[in-house]
């Protein structure tokens, strides 16, 4: 980041090939939406590369960029919800272009597991996005990016302790919506 | 503990989160509660379930989109100065910038010489003797705008006439 703020390209493109898939996956399990994800994701290395000067190195620079698109994704939905018209994709995305090769390759799982497997992925992302905001965020920062609770409450600037209580609450709120997925487990 | 209480504290539990005597407490009453070892293992279990959402890849070109929509939102100022970091970050050109800036400071002074060297001797002669009569004259001026006695003097004749 110190060779960004000197104003290098090459820095900040290495930059953003190390963040750019988890802030993209970060903010796509949040929103729930691919395209509205790489807007966001965009609009993230637009600021952090606007602000280049004035970062100072008190915080990793991990937990700043996640507290950037944390804010950014937060506005998002804001503005989306005001407006009425937020729709959750009905995708499943690791599903494009995986069936075929599977069902031809012997070894792999039989058509009918795949569509189970998504079944499952669909249950999963329903469940996560049907938590409240905050817990949806220490969820996906805990469980998807491995953050420790104390980075989780850098990025949304709350204490350890409150974190602690939004991953209980979350996992007491996803125990009752994935009781049918977890057949396998 | 009761039941209830033991559930309430499960999420935790499983987060390794509770008191080591709790958490001893906990764990000898799920031994001998079916109820509350099942309600366990649903919050480890849909916990762990959340696995099969996979991560996605970003569409190729990112790298490229970037600079592309950054360009089209920057202001032609913000452009001129990004266009000139990126030139000063530049190591290579640091020799180019300092001979650079020796030419400007050696022309800087080479027009700051006066230029009454490169004048002919008599022209500086002249110019010399206007400077030192004018300076003659304001002495004059100075002197009898400070002679305030000649109004005692003029006070004085007066008096002699009466």
């Amino acid at each position: 980041m110190l060779e960004v703020q000197k104003g290098h390209q090459a820095p900040f493109e290495s930059l953003m090939r190390k963040y750019y898939k988890r802030i993209y996956n970060f903010i796509y399990r949040f929103v729930g939406h691919r395209q509205l994800a790489e807007d966001l994701t965009q609009d993230v290395f637009i600021r952090v590369y606007k602000s280049a000067d004035s970062y100072h190195p008190k915080a990793k620079f991990q937990t700043w960029i996640y507290t950037i698109a944390k804010n950014l994704s937060l506005n998002e939905l804001r503005k989306k919800s005001s407006r009425n018209s937020i729709s959750l994709e009905q995708e499943i995305p690791t599903s494009r272009g995986a069936v075929l090769p599977q069902v031809e390759d012997p070894r792999a799982k039989s058509l009918w597991e795949s569509m189970a497997q998504e079944e499952k992925q669909s249950v999963v992302r329903e469940a996560i996005q049907s938590l409240p905001e905050n817990q949806r965020m220490a969820v996906i920062l805990r469980r998807y990016e491995d953050l420790s609770y104390e980075q989780i409450a850098q990025t949304l600037q709350c204490s350890v302790p409150a974190v602690k209580s939004l991953l209980n609450r979350a996992k007491e709120g996803l125990k009752g919506k994935l009781r049918n997925v977890m057949g396998d487990y | 503990m009761k039941c209830h209480e033991i559930k309430e504290l499960l999420p935790a539990y499983s987060n390794s989160d509770v008191s080591p005597e709790k958490a001893m407490e906990i764990g000898e009453h799920l031994k001998v509660c079916e109820d509350c070892l099942q309600e366990y293992n649903l919050i480890v279990k849909s916990w762990e379930s959340l696995d099969v959402w996979p991560d996605i890849e970003p569409e190729e070109g990112y790298v490229s989109r970037f600079w592309t929509r950054l360009s089209a939102e920057q202001t032609w100022r913000e452009r001129v100065m990004s266009g000139m970091k990126n030139l000063l970050a530049k190591r290579a050109l640091v020799p180019a910038y300092a001979g650079t800036l020796v030419a400007v400071l050696v022309a800087f002074l080479y027009f700051q010489v006066p230029l009454s060297k490169n004048r002919p001797p008599e022209m500086i002669i002249e110019e010399d003797v206007d400077f030192v009569e004018s300076l003659e004259l304001t002495e004059q001026m100075d002197i009898l705008q400070e002679m305030d006695w000649l109004e005692d003097l003029d006070v004085i004749e007066k008096l002699d006439a009466v």
